[in-house]
């Protein structure tokens, strides 16, 4: 079973290459070698996938190394040396270090926001490069390019294959979660049920991760509920003909319930300290708040205004001002979404941003005023970024066209 | 390995600063002297004179461009440097962070290239 193995393989990528990068003390050599050992994996593991697939590859890796050492040192001099490596059975903690300590560098505040996304894809996720290009919508020669040089930038810049100190623990973690709310965007933005490769999906294995490494923060922890009550609709998006429905009219039923128990769960946790809320706390509870209303009906607005004023005061962006916006026109206070899209377009930073053009046909339209719904339906069908959501606005688009024929 | 810590700074910020001001952003850099004695890392830094006193030469088609230096106030420009040995990126970052100068303009960090 072909897909069990890749499977396996790209969930023991990154602990098998963090072992190895200190065991061989070199990324490039662990790369080759894990390389060597994933081709002998992709035969033996037809019979049985082993109960630990990384202590599989690090051992048939590091036994690799071992071998073309001995070549190396048998065409330079007559005599064999022993080089063998100290072999550490990896304990749960030591195996988890490693992982961390990739992550770590991977995420390194140093390096581009495009260099970290790709390197935690493919070394943290292992993620191939042509998965990585299907991702990205680029070519696989681009993402081999990018990875070159993020390797480069580590080796050149002094960056440090280490887990870093604790008082730089704080920021190293932020960007972190910076780069796993990237990747976890990337996949939630795709509206494409058929795709192979779940981003959503691996962002929230790495933010489980995170989360079991440091039981003590918040912002992991909001991360991670965030990105499961997200998750749990992310099957009711996009219905049968391939159209995009929106919050209001998705099958609740069918939202993963498992995933909203847990996601409440880790809010409530942090909410229970009662410390001040960060921008990703903040995000999460207005997903729960969409989670916990059984109906569309049921959703406690009030409740949603709140913490968007709240975001919108304490870490203000124009998505934020948006939202914040969409959150009153949802809920029927149409002046006010108005005025607050007023601002938005007098600040001029969403000029080519398409939710931008379909919330400012929502709420003209629910303003009465249909000629200017449909001006920005058309725009922003045309900059709809997927299919899904150009069929929804052109559906929109074509019922007012009909309507003002008749009116 | 060898890092540069290059201070950007716009000119205003020390020109406006008064004398107690002054002698506390000294007093800062004497703080990161002592210290990186104290960590035994080898360094070297100088202080700049302002860019009116600056000179830029090019070279272009073999003929030599002298020109006076760059201009523009507002905009940051080097001020000093430091050069460090130390491990790694985070330590010479450490560093840089005792750079008085990191609160009111930037540091740009840079390995020294080995060309041996």
């Amino acid at each position: 079973m072909a897909c069990s193995i890749e499977i396996a393989l790209r969930r023991a990528y990154g602990r098998a290459l963090g072992g190895l990068i200190r065991e061989l003390g070199s990324i490039d050599d662990a790369e080759d070698m894990l390389h060597e050992a994933i081709t002998r994996a992709l035969k033996s593991w037809q019979t049985t996938i082993p109960d630990n697939p990384s202590a599989w590859l690090i051992r048939v890796a590091r036994n690799a190394w071992i071998d073309q050492k001995r070549r190396e040192t048998l065409h330079r001099n007559w005599q064999v040396q022993e080089i063998v490596p100290e072999p550490v059975e990896p304990s749960f903690t030591y195996v988890d270090d490693d992982l961390l300590r990739l992550v770590f560098t991977c995420c390194h505040s140093s390096l581009s926001q495009t260099a970290k996304s790709t390197l935690t894809l493919r070394y943290v996720l292992g993620f191939t490069s042509e998965e990585i290009a299907r991702a990205y919508l680029t070519t696989k020669a681009n993402v081999e390019k990018r990875l070159v040089r993020a390797k480069s930038k580590i080796r050149d810049a002094g960056i440090e294959y280490e887990i870093p100190q604790p008082k730089h623990l704080r920021e190293r973690l932020e960007s972190v979660c910076h780069v796993l709310y990237l990747l976890f965007n990337e996949g939630y933005s795709v509206l494409d049920p058929d795709r192979d490769i779940d981003l959503c999906a691996e962002a929230i294995r790495l933010a489980r991760h995170m989360a079991r490494m440091f039981r003590h923060d918040d912002d992991v922890h909001s991360l991670l509920a965030l990105f499961l009550l997200h998750h749990s609709r992310v099957s009711q998006r996009v219905d049968r003909e391939g159209v995009f429905v929106p919050l209001s009219e998705q099958d609740r039923s069918q939202w993963s319930r498992a995933e909203i128990d847990e996601g409440l769960a880790l809010l409530d946790i942090v909410f229970l300290k009662r410390k001040l809320p960060g921008p990703y706390q903040l995000q999460a509870a207005i997903s729960a708040e969409h989670c916990r209303a059984r109906r569309a009906e049921d959703t406690r607005w009030n409740e949603i205004l709140s913490l968007y004023a709240y975001l919108d005061a304490h870490y203000p962006s124009p998505v934020v001002s948006l939202n914040y916006a969409a959150s009153f026109g949802l809920s029927g206070d149409f002046p006010k979404a108005d005025a607050l899209l007023r601002d938005i377009e007098a600040a001029g930073k969403l000029e080519d941003y398409p939710p931008f053009f379909a919330l400012r046909a929502y709420v003209d339209e629910a303003m009465g005023d249909l000629q200017s719904a449909i001006g920005f339906y058309k725009q922003a069908a045309e900059l709809a970024p997927t299919l899904p959501e150009q069929a929804y606005l052109q559906r929109q688009l074509n019922r007012l066209t009909k309507l003002s024929l008749v009116s | 390995m060898q890092y540069m810590l290059m201070i950007y700074e716009a000119e205003h910020i020390w020109e406006d600063k008064t004398e107690e001001e002054r002698l506390t952003t000294l007093k800062g850099h004497g703080a990161l002297r002592a210290r990186l004695e104290a960590d035994n890392v080898a360094y070297s830094g100088h202080p700049l004179m302002p860019t009116s006193a600056a000179t830029v030469l090019r070279q272009r088609a073999g003929a030599r461009e002298i020109t006076d230096g760059p201009y523009a106030e507002t905009k940051e420009q080097l001020a000093g440097y430091y050069v460090v040995d130390c491990p790694s990126l985070d330590d010479a970052l450490d560093y840089a962070a005792l750079i008085p100068n990191s609160n009111t303009g930037s540091i740009e960090i840079r390995p020294v290239a080995n060309h041996s």
